[in-house]
Protein backbone atom coordinates (compact mmCIF):
# COMPACT_ATOMS: atom_id res chain seq x y z
CA UNK A 1 0.00 0.00 0.00
CA UNK A 2 2.85 2.37 0.77
CA UNK A 3 3.92 1.95 -2.85
CA UNK A 4 0.97 4.14 -3.83
CA UNK A 5 2.48 7.06 -1.95
CA UNK A 6 3.06 9.73 -4.59
CA UNK A 7 1.21 7.68 -7.23
CA UNK A 8 -2.39 7.76 -5.98
CA UNK A 9 -5.16 8.72 -8.42
CA UNK A 10 -5.61 12.11 -6.75
CA UNK A 11 -4.03 13.99 -3.88
CA UNK A 12 -6.59 13.26 -1.15
CA UNK A 13 -6.60 9.59 -1.99
CA UNK A 14 -2.84 9.49 -2.08
CA UNK A 15 -2.75 10.80 1.50
CA UNK A 16 -5.53 8.49 2.62
CA UNK A 17 -3.75 5.44 1.24
CA UNK A 18 -0.41 6.32 2.82
CA UNK A 19 -2.13 6.92 6.16
CA UNK A 20 -3.97 3.62 5.96
CA UNK A 21 -0.67 1.89 5.24
CA UNK A 22 0.67 3.57 8.37
CA UNK A 23 -2.14 1.98 10.35
CA UNK A 24 -0.97 -1.43 9.20
CA UNK A 25 2.61 -0.67 10.21
CA UNK A 26 1.40 0.37 13.66
CA UNK A 27 -0.57 -2.83 13.93
CA UNK A 28 2.39 -4.97 12.89
CA UNK A 29 4.63 -3.23 15.41
CA UNK A 30 2.20 -3.91 18.25
CA UNK A 31 1.77 -7.55 17.31
CA UNK A 32 5.49 -8.12 16.81
CA UNK A 33 6.28 -6.45 20.14
CA UNK A 34 3.75 -8.71 21.77
CA UNK A 35 5.32 -11.74 20.06
CA UNK A 36 8.74 -10.66 21.32
CA UNK A 37 7.42 -10.44 24.87
CA UNK A 38 6.33 -14.09 24.85
CA UNK A 39 9.07 -15.52 22.60
CA UNK A 40 11.05 -18.37 24.17
CA UNK A 41 14.18 -16.73 22.82
CA UNK A 42 14.80 -13.80 25.09
CA UNK A 43 15.69 -10.25 24.14
CA UNK A 44 14.11 -10.35 20.74
CA UNK A 45 12.46 -7.14 19.61
CA UNK A 46 9.81 -6.32 17.03
CA UNK A 47 12.62 -5.72 14.52
CA UNK A 48 13.71 -9.34 14.63
CA UNK A 49 10.42 -10.53 13.16
CA UNK A 50 10.39 -7.90 10.43
CA UNK A 51 14.02 -7.85 9.38
CA UNK A 52 15.75 -11.08 10.32
CA UNK A 53 13.34 -13.81 9.36
CA UNK A 54 13.70 -15.52 6.00
CA UNK A 55 10.88 -16.12 3.58
CA UNK A 56 10.01 -19.60 4.87
CA UNK A 57 9.62 -18.24 8.40
CA UNK A 58 6.89 -15.79 7.39
CA UNK A 59 3.47 -17.32 7.86
CA UNK A 60 1.44 -14.55 6.29
CA UNK A 61 -1.47 -14.99 3.91
CA UNK A 62 -0.43 -14.92 0.29
CA UNK A 63 -3.05 -12.33 -0.58
CA UNK A 64 -1.00 -9.81 1.42
CA UNK A 65 2.19 -10.27 -0.57
CA UNK A 66 0.77 -9.78 -4.07
CA UNK A 67 1.92 -6.72 -6.03
CA UNK A 68 -0.35 -3.70 -5.74
CA UNK A 69 -1.71 -3.99 -9.32
CA UNK A 70 -4.03 -1.19 -10.42
CA UNK A 71 -6.17 0.79 -8.00
CA UNK A 72 -9.10 -1.59 -8.42
CA UNK A 73 -6.88 -4.51 -7.45
CA UNK A 74 -5.50 -2.73 -4.38
CA UNK A 75 -8.98 -1.68 -3.24
CA UNK A 76 -10.59 -5.06 -3.87
CA UNK A 77 -7.84 -6.69 -1.83
CA UNK A 78 -8.35 -4.16 0.96
CA UNK A 79 -12.07 -4.76 0.91
CA UNK A 80 -11.71 -8.55 1.18
CA UNK A 81 -8.98 -8.31 3.80
CA UNK A 82 -10.64 -5.52 5.85
CA UNK A 83 -13.79 -7.64 6.11
CA UNK A 84 -11.68 -10.50 7.44
CA UNK A 85 -9.77 -8.30 9.92
CA UNK A 86 -12.96 -6.70 11.18
CA UNK A 87 -14.24 -10.16 12.13
CA UNK A 88 -11.18 -11.84 13.61
CA UNK A 89 -10.01 -8.82 15.61
CA UNK A 90 -13.58 -8.11 16.67
CA UNK A 91 -13.84 -11.57 18.14
CA UNK A 92 -10.38 -11.42 19.67
CA UNK A 93 -11.07 -8.06 21.32
CA UNK A 94 -13.90 -9.66 23.28
CA UNK A 95 -11.81 -12.57 24.50
CA UNK A 96 -9.95 -12.46 27.75
CA UNK A 97 -6.34 -13.54 27.43
CA UNK A 98 -3.72 -13.09 30.12
CA UNK A 99 -3.63 -9.42 31.17
CA UNK A 100 -5.66 -8.73 28.05
CA UNK A 101 -2.36 -8.30 26.22
CA UNK A 102 -3.60 -9.56 22.87
CA UNK A 103 -7.27 -8.66 23.23
CA UNK A 104 -6.22 -5.14 24.22
CA UNK A 105 -4.35 -4.69 20.95
CA UNK A 106 -7.29 -6.24 19.11
CA UNK A 107 -9.68 -3.72 20.64
CA UNK A 108 -7.65 -0.94 18.98
CA UNK A 109 -7.26 -2.80 15.70
CA UNK A 110 -10.95 -3.56 15.33
CA UNK A 111 -11.85 0.13 15.45
CA UNK A 112 -9.31 0.94 12.78
CA UNK A 113 -10.44 -2.00 10.65
CA UNK A 114 -13.99 -0.67 10.73
CA UNK A 115 -12.71 2.59 9.21
CA UNK A 116 -10.69 0.77 6.62
CA UNK A 117 -13.71 -1.30 5.65
CA UNK A 118 -15.89 1.79 5.26
CA UNK A 119 -13.29 3.29 2.99
CA UNK A 120 -12.67 0.21 0.86
CA UNK A 121 -16.43 -0.47 0.59
CA UNK A 122 -16.95 3.04 -0.75
CA UNK A 123 -14.30 2.40 -3.34
CA UNK A 124 -15.94 -0.87 -4.34
CA UNK A 125 -19.17 1.07 -4.99
CA UNK A 126 -17.35 3.86 -6.74
CA UNK A 127 -15.64 1.45 -9.12
CA UNK A 128 -18.58 -0.94 -9.45
CA UNK A 129 -21.01 1.83 -10.35
CA UNK A 130 -18.50 3.99 -12.16
CA UNK A 131 -17.60 3.71 -15.81
CA UNK A 132 -17.46 0.70 -18.06
CA UNK A 133 -13.72 0.56 -17.60
CA UNK A 134 -13.82 0.83 -13.80
CA UNK A 135 -16.43 -1.91 -13.70
CA UNK A 136 -14.32 -4.12 -15.91
CA UNK A 137 -11.26 -3.57 -13.74
CA UNK A 138 -12.99 -4.22 -10.42
CA UNK A 139 -14.59 -7.38 -11.81
CA UNK A 140 -11.21 -8.60 -12.96
CA UNK A 141 -9.59 -7.72 -9.62
CA UNK A 142 -12.21 -9.68 -7.70
CA UNK A 143 -11.84 -12.66 -10.02
CA UNK A 144 -8.04 -12.60 -9.69
CA UNK A 145 -8.18 -12.29 -5.90
CA UNK A 146 -11.00 -14.62 -4.98
CA UNK A 147 -8.90 -17.79 -4.96
CA UNK A 148 -6.61 -16.27 -2.37
CA UNK A 149 -9.42 -15.68 0.13
CA UNK A 150 -9.58 -19.40 0.84
CA UNK A 151 -6.49 -18.96 2.96
CA UNK A 152 -8.45 -16.85 5.48
CA UNK A 153 -10.02 -20.11 6.60
CA UNK A 154 -6.89 -22.21 6.48
CA UNK A 155 -6.63 -23.08 10.19
CA UNK A 156 -3.46 -24.60 11.61
CA UNK A 157 -2.84 -26.19 14.97
CA UNK A 158 -2.39 -22.85 16.74
CA UNK A 159 -5.67 -21.58 15.31
CA UNK A 160 -7.46 -24.69 16.48
CA UNK A 161 -6.04 -24.22 19.95
CA UNK A 162 -7.17 -20.59 19.87
CA UNK A 163 -10.68 -21.77 18.97
CA UNK A 164 -10.62 -24.24 21.87
CA UNK A 165 -9.59 -21.45 24.24
CA UNK A 166 -12.33 -19.18 22.95
CA UNK A 167 -10.01 -16.62 21.32
CA UNK A 168 -10.95 -17.38 17.77
CA UNK A 169 -14.10 -18.19 15.83
CA UNK A 170 -14.74 -21.66 14.45
CA UNK A 171 -13.64 -21.90 10.84
CA UNK A 172 -17.17 -22.28 9.45
CA UNK A 173 -18.57 -19.49 11.60
CA UNK A 174 -15.84 -17.16 10.37
CA UNK A 175 -16.41 -18.13 6.76
CA UNK A 176 -20.17 -17.57 6.97
CA UNK A 177 -19.74 -14.22 8.71
CA UNK A 178 -17.12 -13.14 6.19
CA UNK A 179 -19.23 -14.16 3.20
CA UNK A 180 -22.17 -12.22 4.64
CA UNK A 181 -20.10 -9.11 5.13
CA UNK A 182 -18.56 -9.34 1.66
CA UNK A 183 -21.91 -10.08 0.00
CA UNK A 184 -23.41 -7.01 1.64
CA UNK A 185 -20.60 -4.79 0.36
CA UNK A 186 -20.73 -6.27 -3.13
CA UNK A 187 -24.50 -5.92 -3.31
CA UNK A 188 -24.16 -2.24 -2.45
CA UNK A 189 -21.52 -1.92 -5.17
CA UNK A 190 -23.69 -3.84 -7.65
CA UNK A 191 -20.93 -6.42 -7.98
CA UNK A 192 -21.06 -10.18 -7.80
CA UNK A 193 -18.99 -12.86 -6.15
CA UNK A 194 -16.84 -14.26 -8.95
CA UNK A 195 -16.72 -17.88 -9.91
CA UNK A 196 -13.42 -19.30 -8.88
CA UNK A 197 -12.05 -22.74 -9.49
CA UNK A 198 -8.80 -22.65 -7.61
CA UNK A 199 -7.65 -21.85 -4.10
CA UNK A 200 -4.34 -20.59 -2.77
CA UNK A 201 -2.77 -22.37 0.14
CA UNK A 202 0.46 -22.72 2.03
CA UNK A 203 1.11 -19.17 3.20
CA UNK A 204 0.45 -20.18 6.77
CA UNK A 205 3.20 -22.85 6.52
CA UNK A 206 5.75 -20.54 4.95
CA UNK A 207 5.04 -21.30 1.29
CA UNK A 208 4.87 -18.10 -0.70
CA UNK A 209 4.34 -16.65 -4.15
CA UNK A 210 7.29 -15.45 -6.19
CA UNK A 211 6.56 -11.89 -5.09
CA UNK A 212 7.46 -12.47 -1.46
CA UNK A 213 11.22 -12.68 -1.90
CA UNK A 214 11.40 -9.37 -3.68
CA UNK A 215 9.29 -7.65 -1.02
CA UNK A 216 11.47 -8.98 1.77
CA UNK A 217 14.68 -8.08 -0.04
CA UNK A 218 13.58 -4.47 -0.27
CA UNK A 219 12.39 -4.33 3.32
CA UNK A 220 15.33 -6.14 4.91
CA UNK A 221 18.39 -5.12 2.90
CA UNK A 222 19.39 -2.05 4.93
CA UNK A 223 18.99 -3.70 8.34
CA UNK A 224 20.95 -6.74 7.20
CA UNK A 225 23.69 -4.68 5.62
CA UNK A 226 23.95 -2.41 8.68
CA UNK A 227 22.60 -4.42 11.64
CA UNK A 228 20.82 -2.38 14.33
CA UNK A 229 21.04 0.73 12.24
CA UNK A 230 18.67 3.47 13.33
CA UNK A 231 17.94 7.05 12.36
CA UNK B 1 14.37 10.14 44.30
CA UNK B 2 11.66 12.72 43.97
CA UNK B 3 12.63 16.07 45.25
CA UNK B 4 10.30 16.95 48.10
CA UNK B 5 9.68 20.34 46.57
CA UNK B 6 7.83 18.95 43.54
CA UNK B 7 4.18 18.55 44.37
CA UNK B 8 1.73 16.30 42.57
CA UNK B 9 -0.17 19.42 41.58
CA UNK B 10 2.86 20.88 39.89
CA UNK B 11 3.61 17.64 38.04
CA UNK B 12 0.03 17.41 36.87
CA UNK B 13 0.04 21.02 35.76
CA UNK B 14 3.19 20.56 33.67
CA UNK B 15 2.08 17.30 32.06
CA UNK B 16 -1.41 18.61 31.36
CA UNK B 17 -0.06 21.51 29.33
CA UNK B 18 1.87 19.35 26.88
CA UNK B 19 0.39 19.91 23.42
CA UNK B 20 -0.32 17.28 20.82
CA UNK B 21 2.49 17.67 18.26
CA UNK B 22 0.17 17.37 15.26
CA UNK B 23 -2.77 19.38 16.58
CA UNK B 24 -0.73 21.82 18.59
CA UNK B 25 -3.61 23.95 19.87
CA UNK B 26 -4.88 20.96 21.88
CA UNK B 27 -3.27 19.60 25.02
CA UNK B 28 -3.00 15.90 25.71
CA UNK B 29 -5.57 16.30 28.46
CA UNK B 30 -8.06 17.95 26.11
CA UNK B 31 -7.58 15.11 23.65
CA UNK B 32 -8.12 12.53 26.38
CA UNK B 33 -4.71 10.97 25.76
CA UNK B 34 -3.47 11.56 29.31
CA UNK B 35 -5.05 8.91 31.53
CA UNK B 36 -3.20 8.81 34.82
CA UNK B 37 -0.24 10.19 36.74
CA UNK B 38 1.13 8.15 39.60
CA UNK B 39 3.82 9.48 41.89
CA UNK B 40 5.77 6.75 43.62
CA UNK B 41 8.59 7.20 46.10
CA UNK B 42 11.27 7.10 43.49
CA UNK B 43 9.57 7.56 40.18
CA UNK B 44 6.61 8.95 38.31
CA UNK B 45 4.44 6.83 36.05
CA UNK B 46 2.40 8.53 33.38
CA UNK B 47 -0.23 6.49 31.53
CA UNK B 48 -1.24 7.61 28.06
CA UNK B 49 -3.76 6.14 25.63
CA UNK B 50 -2.58 6.44 22.01
CA UNK B 51 -5.27 7.61 19.59
CA UNK B 52 -4.22 5.31 16.74
CA UNK B 53 -1.72 2.45 16.92
CA UNK B 54 0.43 4.03 14.26
CA UNK B 55 0.03 7.65 15.31
CA UNK B 56 3.54 9.14 14.95
CA UNK B 57 2.65 11.74 17.58
CA UNK B 58 2.67 9.12 20.34
CA UNK B 59 6.47 8.80 20.37
CA UNK B 60 6.84 12.57 20.48
CA UNK B 61 4.31 12.91 23.29
CA UNK B 62 6.13 10.25 25.29
CA UNK B 63 9.41 12.02 24.84
CA UNK B 64 7.91 15.40 25.73
CA UNK B 65 6.38 14.07 28.95
CA UNK B 66 9.72 12.60 29.92
CA UNK B 67 11.75 15.70 29.16
CA UNK B 68 9.26 18.08 30.81
CA UNK B 69 9.30 16.11 34.05
CA UNK B 70 13.04 15.70 34.05
CA UNK B 71 13.40 19.42 33.53
CA UNK B 72 11.11 19.87 36.53
CA UNK B 73 13.55 17.84 38.60
CA UNK B 74 12.07 14.35 38.49
CA UNK B 75 14.74 11.71 38.04
CA UNK B 76 12.86 8.64 36.95
CA UNK B 77 9.89 8.85 34.62
CA UNK B 78 7.98 5.91 33.12
CA UNK B 79 5.50 6.47 30.35
CA UNK B 80 3.13 3.57 29.81
CA UNK B 81 0.87 3.13 26.78
CA UNK B 82 -2.59 1.88 27.58
CA UNK B 83 -4.52 0.17 24.79
CA UNK B 84 -7.30 -1.29 26.81
CA UNK B 85 -9.75 0.30 27.22
CA UNK B 86 -9.03 1.75 23.80
CA UNK B 87 -8.93 5.50 23.37
CA UNK B 88 -12.17 6.92 22.11
CA UNK B 89 -13.13 10.36 20.82
CA UNK B 90 -15.57 10.45 23.74
CA UNK B 91 -12.59 11.26 25.93
CA UNK B 92 -12.00 14.54 24.12
CA UNK B 93 -13.10 17.25 26.52
CA UNK B 94 -15.72 19.91 25.88
CA UNK B 95 -12.99 22.56 25.76
CA UNK B 96 -11.08 20.43 23.26
CA UNK B 97 -14.11 20.21 20.98
CA UNK B 98 -14.72 23.95 21.19
CA UNK B 99 -11.09 24.68 20.33
CA UNK B 100 -11.28 22.35 17.33
CA UNK B 101 -14.27 24.27 15.99
CA UNK B 102 -12.46 27.57 16.47
CA UNK B 103 -9.47 26.27 14.56
CA UNK B 104 -11.58 25.00 11.68
CA UNK B 105 -11.78 21.31 12.50
CA UNK B 106 -15.23 19.79 12.84
CA UNK B 107 -15.17 17.95 16.21
CA UNK B 108 -16.40 14.37 16.53
CA UNK B 109 -19.92 13.83 17.87
CA UNK B 110 -19.85 13.44 21.62
CA UNK B 111 -22.02 10.36 21.76
CA UNK B 112 -20.52 6.96 21.23
CA UNK B 113 -21.52 5.55 17.87
CA UNK B 114 -20.90 2.06 16.69
CA UNK B 115 -18.46 2.10 13.75
CA UNK B 116 -21.25 1.15 11.35
CA UNK B 117 -23.48 4.12 11.91
CA UNK B 118 -20.63 6.56 11.52
CA UNK B 119 -21.58 7.41 7.97
CA UNK B 120 -25.00 8.62 9.10
CA UNK B 121 -23.49 11.11 11.49
CA UNK B 122 -24.29 14.73 10.78
CA UNK B 123 -21.10 16.65 10.16
CA UNK B 124 -21.29 20.34 10.92
CA UNK B 125 -19.18 22.80 8.95
CA UNK B 126 -16.89 24.56 11.46
CA UNK B 127 -17.03 27.76 9.40
CA UNK B 128 -20.67 28.38 8.54
CA UNK B 129 -22.40 25.82 10.78
CA UNK B 130 -24.29 24.13 7.94
CA UNK B 131 -25.04 20.43 8.33
CA UNK B 132 -24.69 19.56 4.69
CA UNK B 133 -21.35 18.30 3.49
CA UNK B 134 -19.72 15.71 1.30
CA UNK B 135 -16.83 13.46 2.22
CA UNK B 136 -13.81 14.05 -0.02
CA UNK B 137 -11.54 11.54 1.65
CA UNK B 138 -11.85 9.11 4.54
CA UNK B 139 -8.38 9.98 5.75
CA UNK B 140 -7.01 13.49 5.68
CA UNK B 141 -3.60 14.88 6.64
CA UNK B 142 -3.49 12.67 9.74
CA UNK B 143 -5.04 9.31 10.55
CA UNK B 144 -7.51 10.84 12.96
CA UNK B 145 -9.20 13.21 10.50
CA UNK B 146 -11.33 12.98 7.35
CA UNK B 147 -11.68 15.61 4.66
CA UNK B 148 -15.07 17.15 3.91
CA UNK B 149 -16.47 19.94 1.78
CA UNK B 150 -19.37 22.02 3.00
CA UNK B 151 -22.07 22.07 0.32
CA UNK B 152 -23.33 25.39 1.71
CA UNK B 153 -20.23 27.61 1.88
CA UNK B 154 -18.10 25.29 -0.30
CA UNK B 155 -15.18 25.46 2.12
CA UNK B 156 -13.09 22.33 2.52
CA UNK B 157 -12.58 21.34 6.16
CA UNK B 158 -11.18 18.53 8.25
CA UNK B 159 -13.37 16.46 10.52
CA UNK B 160 -12.02 14.63 13.55
CA UNK B 161 -13.20 11.06 13.04
CA UNK B 162 -15.45 9.45 15.62
CA UNK B 163 -13.60 6.50 17.07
Amino acid sequence: MSEWCGHGPFLEEDIAMANTALDYIGRARMLYSYAASIDRVRNRTEDYYAYYRDEGEFENLQICELPIGDYAFTMARQFLFDSYCRLIFGFLSGSDDKNRALSGIASKVVKESAFHLTRSSRWMSRLGKGTEESRERIDKALADLWGYTDEFFDYDEVDREMVALGFCMEKDTLKDAWLNLVRKGLLEAELEIPESHWAAGGGRCGVHTEHMGRLLAEMQVIQRRYPDLSW
Amino acid sequence: MLKKSISYGKIKEVVSQIPDPEISFLTIIELGILREIECGDSNITVVIAPTYLACPATDVIEENIRSCLIELGCESVDVIRQFDPAWTTNWITKEGREKMRLYGISPPPSVLLSPNCRTDTIITCPRCGANDSECLSEVSGTLCKSLFRCTECLEVFEQFKCL
